[in-house]
């Protein structure tokens, strides 16, 4: 099965500094002695916009680290502008002023800027995020909005907030008004070893998490987002199981499909290191400014086995045989199945349902499909 | 209102500059309005065309070109030539200069 890959990347994600103000106990950049920390000076920024843009880049995303530690972030914003393409920002909001709100706005190329939020008040949110942050994000949200500008959040749910779902739903969705917000959990990117337990969710955790979400997800229908993490999982548990008493596999799975990111987007560190996506950042592909991206995006070798892939059967892995869902499986995300395993080719046991379903039993929370 | 104008074959059209053409493979690409975010998609055919506008040549003269490189009929060409600057003039992506 071949898919098309056209001729250089239409996104990049840009992580323009390895640093931030924050020190969450999730994030991959803190204490990771694999991070370095040496980020590109605005000059080389823009060269290298002036690259993608002849490359036809289309959009770039923001990211780190916090973006927003950069005093030359207004600058790249320009940056951007000048060369016609558009961005979008991730950032905790902590830093974010009414100046710098404004000139997003004014460079109307500005798709969206997430603020992440992971709880409902200070206590929830700030359990593994920097005490005081809580204010200053909430803030963000209301000065963005107060500009109209497109603002959404990402909740990264852990055990320690679980249970302060419904009242974030309520705090973003009814006080707030946002269309919408976006969830994931924290995952073991790059280095499993430096996340403490109380970090990751386990199996019963998980599993609490996805009803309280799926719960909330018929409350708010459709604006509750996930392409990872408990409430894609249910969904995704759900249709799998919904096919397997069908006996109608869903279509294109059964293969390594789990990730598509590398037929259009592609990454840079902070550092100038090209990597096929922020889940990978261990994984060098070239270095911006001395190769060329369409070389890199045409060329390198990890890209290229990345998007063969979708090639391999699961039926090949020991841990998939005897697997009632395995025709309707994706074998998930290859960058946690690095982090974890070692290896690109391989599904990832992240969100592998049989995998869940016995650590569920184990745990003593049985999983049940619901109908 | 601006009054749509008549694109005819004397009509000299120029491309928006604020428009990104992007070649994605040798059959398609993509043209992007950093603008709006907006993308349509443009044929292999249509990129052709698209590369030619050069607010100089009349459609007559971007037609006579075209006459070298395709199998159809001249009326087929030129039909489908003035159907895409409509179709391009009503997304903005070109200025008609003139006869207006």
């Amino acid at each position: 099965m071949s898919r098309r890959v056209p001729r250089s990347p239409r996104y990049l994600d840009l992580e323009i500094t390895s640093r931030c103000n924050l020190a969450c106990t999730y994030c991959y950049f803190l204490d990771n002695p694999g991070v370095v920390y040496a980020d590109l000076p605005t000059a080389a920024w823009l060269d290298l916009f002036d690259e993608f843009a002849a490359c036809r880049v289309l959009h770039l995303s923001f990211c780190g680290g916090e973006p927003l530690w950069r005093d030359d972030f207004a600058e790249l914003v320009d940056g951007v502008v000048a060369r016609q393409m558009r961005f979008d920002l991730l950032t905790n909001g902590s830093l974010l002023t009414p100046e710098l709100a404004r000139h997003l706005r004014a460079s109307r190329r500005c798709d969206m800027v997430q603020v992440s939020l992971d709880g409902s008040h200070a206590a929830s949110h700030e359990t593994l995020r920097s005490r005081g942050s809580f204010a200053p994000a909430l803030a963000a949200i209301e000065l963005l909005q107060s500009l109209q500008l497109p603002v959404t959040v990402r909740v990264t749910i852990h055990p320690g907030n679980i249970e302060d779902l419904p009242d974030l739903a309520r705090l973003l969705l009814d006080d707030l008004g946002l269309p919408s917000f976006s969830t994931n959990a924290a995952s073991p990117l790059g280095d499993r070893d430096k996340y403490p337990p109380t970090a990751l969710l386990g199996a019963a955790q998980r599993l609490r998490a996805m009803q309280l979400l799926a719960e909330l997800d018929r409350r708010y229908p459709g604006r509750i987002l996930a392409n990872a993490g408990p409430l894609a999982e249910w969904k995704t548990f759900h249709a799998m199981e919904a096919a397997r008493l069908a006996g109608q596999p869903i279509p294109g799975r059964g293969r390594l499909v789990g990730c598509g990111c590398v037929f259009d987007r592609m990454a840079v560190r902070a550092d100038g290191a090209y990597t096929p996506c922020v889940m990978l950042p261990q994984c060098v592909l070239g270095q911006a400014g001395q190769e060329s991206l369409v070389d890199v995006w045409q060329n390198a070798d990890l890209l290229q086995r990345m998007r063969q892939r979708v090639d391999i059967p699961l039926s090949r892995f020991a841990e998939c045989h005897g697997c009632p869902w395995l025709e309707s499986c994706t074998g998930n995300c290859p960058g946690i199945a690095y982090s974890l395993l070692g290896e690109i080719d391989r599904p990832s046991p992240s969100a592998c349902l049989q995998r869940f379903v016995r650590e569920s039993a184990a745990a003593g929370r049985a999983f049940e499909f619901s109908p | 209102m601006v009054a749509t104008p008549v694109i005819a074959l004397q009509s000299r059209i120029a491309i928006n500059p604020g428009l990104v053409l992007r070649i994605e493979a040798d059959d398609y690409a993509l043209l992007f309005d950093p603008d709006s975010g907006r993308v349509q998609i443009l044929n292999e055919t249509a990129v052709d065309i698209w590369q030619r506008l050069d607010g100089c040549k009349t459609l007559a003269e971007v037609l006579a070109e075209l006459r070298h490189g395709y199998d159809a009929s001249d009326a087929d060409i030129e039909a489908q030539l003035l159907e895409l600057m409509q179709t391009l003039f009503a997304l903005g992506a070109i200025e008609v200069r003139e006869p207006v």
